[in-house]
């Protein structure tokens, strides 16, 4: 397996899901959000984020903190120092893997075309 | 889902985009525009507002202000932004940066006024060269600044640019705070509409 495989194989499964990458990637571009602004902006069921939210909570990459906003309950999801940290890391990593796979395909241009499809 | 790209965008800039709230600015401008033309007409050069007026003017904006951030809170919910003070700074600067070059092009009287200049330099930057396409729209207000600009070389009275700049001033906010209101409201639109599910 080239190296370039190798690090796709290896990236983090709980961060690079789409819909944990999009939960993630909201948060890291705010301090925190509150449960229903997610729900909207990634286009999103209430249980289908609240799901997401459980397994990014069980990783330590989010924070979620419940308080009550007048008489309404509201839950605000902020990133943990750990999330922070993988995020910046993972879309790093995905930098990296973008440009070797554009120097591959520089080096070698009929490298795609040996690629099996379906 | 949406792109990463527009949810990371809207997720910053969440709380510019709450273009309500600069709609209400450019209401008041425009608001200022027709009492500018009524006191012209009197033979006023300015609209006499008391203290007391003003106080009610500014009460009345912040009950407005207010009003729309609950809207905004209750339709698309809450978010905290990033550096709240550098935004408010840059806010700040933006404006005494604007009324500085405006009482210098009066002064030097400038054939080309630079505040409008200015402007059009600033929404430039938030529609194009900061790298995001989704407020495209700014680069008409640019457009239409930069020609503003040129107004003293037309020779207009001025009376004229005087209210002619409030309206200018009131009608761009106005109409770029509104394209904000839709992009923001056509991003956080119903997630129930989502046919996306994801393995979990």
């Amino acid at each position: 397996m080239s190296r370039t495989y190798e690090q796709l194989a290896n990236l983090d499964r709980i961060v690079h899901e789409p819909v944990r990458l999009a939960i993630l990637t909201a948060l890291s571009a705010c301090v925190a959000a509150d449960f229903g602004f997610l729900k909207r902006v990634i286009g999103l069921t209430s249980g289908n984020l609240n799901t997401h939210l459980a397994t990014l909570k069980a990783a330590n990459l989010v924070v979620l903190t419940k308080r009550f906003e007048g008489t309404t309950p509201q839950t605000l999801v902020s990133l943990s120092d750990l999330g922070r940290r993988t995020i910046e890391g993972h879309w790093e990593q995905l930098a990296a893997l973008r440009k070797e796979a554009r120097s591959t395909r520089m080096k070698n241009p009929r490298f795609l075309r040996r690629v099996p499809t379906g | 889902m949406r792109s990463l790209p527009l949810i990371a965008f809207v997720t910053r800039h969440a709380v510019e985009l709450q273009g309500l709230r600069t709609a209400v600015v450019g209401g008041f401008c425009l608001a200022l525009a027709a009492l500018q033309l009524r006191a012209q007409a009197s033979g006023q050069e300015w609209p006499v507002i008391s203290g007391a007026g003003w106080i009610l003017l500014l009460l009345v904006a912040w009950h407005l202000d207010d009003r729309v951030v609950a809207y905004y809170r209750r339709r698309i919910g809450w978010v905290q932004p990033r550096q709240p003070l550098i935004r408010l700074a840059s806010l700040i600067s933006v404006a005494v940066i604007y009324v500085a070059l405006r009482g210098l092009e009066v002064r030097v009287h400038s054939p080309v006024a630079i505040s409008a200049l200015f402007v059009a330099a600033r929404q430039l930057h938030i529609g194009w060269i900061s790298g995001h396409t989704y407020r495209r729209h700014y680069l008409v207000g640019a457009s239409g600044w930069s020609v503003l600009a040129l107004a003293p070389v037309l020779g207009l009275p001025a009376p004229a640019l005087a209210n002619g700049w409030f309206f200018a001033l009131g009608l761009s906010l106005v109409c770029l705070g509104w394209r904000d209101h839709v992009l923001l409201m056509h991003t956080v639109s119903f997630p129930e509409e989502s046919e996306y599910v994801a393995h979990v």
